[in-house]
């Protein structure tokens, strides 16, 4: 009896010294914050954060309120990240809560020559969440705290809402703080998404890319089904394809992905296969356009080489233009030849491989599509 | 036991010098007289008059002469309309007999005297259950007399094996306890130890069998109860076929039930009843029940004071404008809700039934509303808080209502000053003492710990169908409950 109560007694010990009420921190006395910016201009950093304002039993947010908008910025500038952020700290009557942070964003400028230095900082930096969106920006960020939204959300939110939702329906592919860390660290090249404001909306824009952790390029989101076919989990893309006078309209996905790699002779090789689902939604005119065999055929063909030029050109400007793997190719070579992978110069091979790309292309009809629609 | 010879004169003398109030009847009969002693609260007067009385009267008048005495095996045997009579010389006894309710007849020149049962004791009647109410089952539930709640169980056990040991325990209540049990299925060390622990009881008196119950278990010190409770009779039958023993004690309406494990607390006799799918959805029901009437308010606290970063975003601000005027920190909060909430709940046990609405409302527009807009609680809180006590009426058997109601607010403290990690310590205490605890010397924790996968699974699919064999962890002697496969 005595033991046990002594070890319970120990139990508790270690229980205050590992944390107590102490630690507590108050939801209600905090400042939440939603987005963080980080801006470089003249050689000096600034941290901006979007806090939301906390007003007793508004129901939660968007729903009232009454007048004004929902979030304040606060900005700090040093001379680098410590200082800026030391000069954001002390504007602040409320400790600053990082955990709600669902957007980082890091202007084109800073972004260029300091991304790793940040991202090595956020890995440490236990406040934020594992999931935080991190993108870049080439616009004025004052430009992006003004922007509107009916609903009055943080911008912050609206952003990363914007990415998952992209996410979701195949239109953009998932990347997370740790990939890009590990990019880093074995010096491949990687993508962020890039986001502008298009009339006062916020919409994703690109993928600006990283090579060596420095911002070398743009790929726009129009230009990016490619790289989105090698990338993202279920990517989907619209096509439309001419002829006989009119056109139709279908929804291709991708189906399956299967990329391998063989090591001969010093030569590194890549069978690229991706099998994609049409799906024809619409079509301009009933008549001309009859949906027999033959047609299909022809639109799947079509359709064939369009996608399989898509990813080439995808490859071709990650080997060429940007001259870094942020396709993962390296990756998927590391996992089949692990000790050629060590031994070897990845940044100098990956422009030499040879990288074979096969498409298929499984067409169908929409079984909502009307053939009688005048 | 020493046997005294019966003297009328002397054993009359001292009850009259004990002073209760007791009636009684003389009757002259040939060259002596008979006396007939009883107390009219105890009595059934009818039966005494038409069956004890009236043929005693006439025995007196027709068929003695001056020179017979009257026998009490005589008249015993031949005179009184009675079935349940015993002879005995003891006249030591005679006064205990009378405080019994019994009715005791001395005959002048005999050394032995009747004692005739004609009990009879104000008992309400058998209605519906109040703490285990039933949808589909039998509604017939125990009552406030002994008796009665016998008839219910052997009207259900036509059971030659059925064993009923009587006891009586209290020195001045002399209160009737009944050990019952079935034979050749029953746990022969859970029979004796409970035989044991009733014999070995010295008390004033028992109340109910709650008074009872403090006696009998391993420890009195322990939050959780290690016996059950039951109310209807078919549960009790139910109880008796799976080797469990029950104790019966007059004056109370409620039988307890030994060995007891803690899942057992989730199970109700409707499970028996309904498809066993329903079975298991509803025990999943309980279980998450349970854990959300312990924890529901703990993690509120640990949330909003510790850990902001494991709810998303968007709720952790909803959360802040929720708490953005609450003037206390969620701790004290949590606690002062808990602390209204209970004394609701006691202020409604406890009102006459007509107030007990009104006092729901009014409660429900002082908390619910005014204290909202007064900014005294955070709404989530309190609606954390009315789940809580929604959910803890969920369990089937109310007996672990109380733990809860006592290990929430630990929970709370743990919560508060520690935040998860207190939540997990006092969890872990919590679960380590269950898993050492024992009913009877049945582990407390079985079937979960020591694991059964027979046991565990119809823990949440029963079907007497599909269960051939009674729990294994109550070790009984015949295993087989069934032969017969759904």
């Amino acid at each position: 009896m005595f033991r046990s109560r002594c070890k319970l007694i120990v139990l508790l010990l270690v229980g205050f010294m590992l944390t107590g009420c102490w630690d507590a921190a108050n939801i209600s006395s905090l400042d939440l914050a939603t987005m963080v910016i980080l801006e470089k201009q003249e050689n000096k950093f600034s941290f901006t954060v979007e806090i939301v304002k906390i007003s007793p039993q508004s129901g939660g947010e968007g729903s009232g309120g009454g007048g004004g908008k929902k979030q304040t910025y606060l900005t700090g500038t040093g001379e680098d990240f410590a200082k800026a952020r030391r000069a954001l700290d002390i504007q602040q009557d409320k400790p600053l809560f990082l955990g709600t942070v669902r957007t980082l964003v890091i202007t084109g400028e800073a972004a260029a020559n300091d991304l790793a230095e940040y991202l090595f900082r956020l890995r440490e930096n236990q406040e934020y969440r594992q999931k935080v969106s991190i993108v870049i920006l080439h616009d004025d960020p004052k430009v992006l705290m003004k922007a509107e939204n009916e609903a009055d959300q943080p911008i912050g939110f609206i952003i990363d809402d914007t990415i998952r939702t992209g996410q979701e329906k195949g239109l953009t592919c998932a990347v997370t703080v740790e990939k890009y860390i590990n990019d880093i660290l074995a010096k491949r090249g990687f993508i962020v998404q890039h986001i502008g404001l298009v009339d006062q909306e916020i919409r994703l824009d690109g993928y600006s890319v990283f090579r060596d952790a420095k911002l070398v390029g743009l790929i726009r989101v129009e230009e990016a089904s490619g790289l989105l076919y090698l990338l993202a989990e279920r990517p989907v893309w619209v096509y439309r394809l001419p002829g006989d006078g009119g056109f139709i309209t279908a929804e291709v996905k991708l189906n399956k992905r299967k990329i391998k790699s063989t090591y001969q002779d010093g030569r590194i090789r890549f069978q690229v296969q991706l099998a994609f689902g049409a799906t024809i939604q619409y079509k301009s005119d009933v008549k001309l356009f009859p949906l027999n065999g033959q047609n299909i055929q022809r639109y799947s063909d079509e359709l064939n080489q369009v996608l399989s030029q898509e990813v080439r050109t995808a490859i071709e400007q990650s080997q060429n233009t940007f001259q870094c793997d942020y396709l993962d190719f390296g990756e998927a070579f590391r996992l089949a030849y692990p000790d050629e992978f060590e031994r070897m110069d990845w940044i100098a091979e990956y422009p030499k491989t040879e990288i074979d790309i096969s498409t298929t292309v499984d067409i169908s009809v929409s079984d909502k599509l009307d053939i009688e629609a005048s | 036991m020493i046997t005294k010879k019966l003297k009328m004169e002397t054993i009359l003398n001292e009850i009259e010098a004990e002073g209760f109030a007791l009636s009684q009847r003389s009757l002259a009969c040939g060259r002596g007289s008979i006396e007939i002693l009883y107390i009219q609260q105890l009595t059934d007067r009818a039966s005494l008059m038409d069956f004890v009385i009236r043929p005693l009267s006439l025995y007196a008048r027709q068929e003695f002469n001056d020179n017979h005495n009257p026998k009490a095996k005589t008249i015993a045997r031949d005179v009184l309309y009675v079935d349940d009579y015993k002879l005995h010389t003891d006249g030591s006894d005679v006064q205990s007999f009378i405080l019994d309710g019994m009715t005791v007849i001395l005959l002048s020149d005999d050394d032995e005297y009747i004692v005739v049962n004609l009990k009879k004791v104000e008992h309400r009647s058998i209605s519906d259950p109040m703490i285990e109410y039933t949808l589909r089952g039998p509604r017939d539930c125990f009552v406030e007399n002994l008796d009665a709640n016998l008839s219910l169980i052997r009207y259900r056990n036509k059971d030659a094996k059925l064993r009923v040991c009587q006891y009586n325990v209290g020195k001045r209540t002399n209160t009737s306890v009944a050990l019952l049990y079935i034979e050749d299925i029953a746990n022969e060390k859970v029979v004796s130890l409970m035989k044991k622990r009733i014999q070995a009881i010295d008390v004033d008196g028992i109340g109910d069998s709650g008074e009872l119950e403090v006696f009998l278990q391993n420890s009195n010190l322990d939050l959780f109860p290690q016996m059950g409770m039951v109310e209807r009779s078919d549960m009790a039958q139910h109880l008796l076929h799976e080797g469990k023993v029950l104790v019966l004690v007059d004056g109370s309406g409620l039988v307890l039930s030994a060995p007891k494990c803690f899942p057992e607390f989730f199970f109700s006799c409707d499970d028996r009843y309904d498809n066993m799918y329903f079975g298991l959805f509803m025990r999943i029901l309980r279980y998450a029940s349970f854990f959300i009437a312990l924890y529901a308010t703990s993690f509120f606290v640990g949330i909003s004071e510790f850990h902001i970063d494991a709810i998303p975003s968007r709720y952790a601000i909803s959360l802040a404008e929720m708490r953005a005027s609450v003037p206390f920190i969620p701790l004290v909060g949590a606690l002062l809700v808990e602390f209204v909430v209970e004394l609701l709940r006691e202020a409604l046990l406890r009102v006459p039934k007509q107030i007990g609405p009104a006092v729901g409302i009014v409660s429900a527009i002082v908390i619910g509303q005014a204290a909202i807009s007064a900014g005294i609680f955070s709404p989530l809180l309190l609606i954390l808080s009315s789940v809580s006590l929604l959910a803890s009426f969920v369990m089937p058997d109310f007996a672990l209502i109380n733990p809860i109601r006592i290990l929430k607010f630990i929970g709370i403290l743990c919560t508060g000053f520690l935040g998860f990690y207190g939540l997990i310590l006092f969890s872990c205490v919590l679960l380590i003492h269950l898993v050492s605890i024992e009913s009877f010397g049945v582990p407390y924790f079985a079937p979960f710990a020591p694991f059964n996968r027979y046991d565990f699974v119809r823990s949440f699919l029963f079907n007497i169908s599909i269960s051939p064999y009674r729990p294994k962890y109550l070790n009984v002697k015949d295993k087989k409950r069934t032969k017969t496969r759904g």
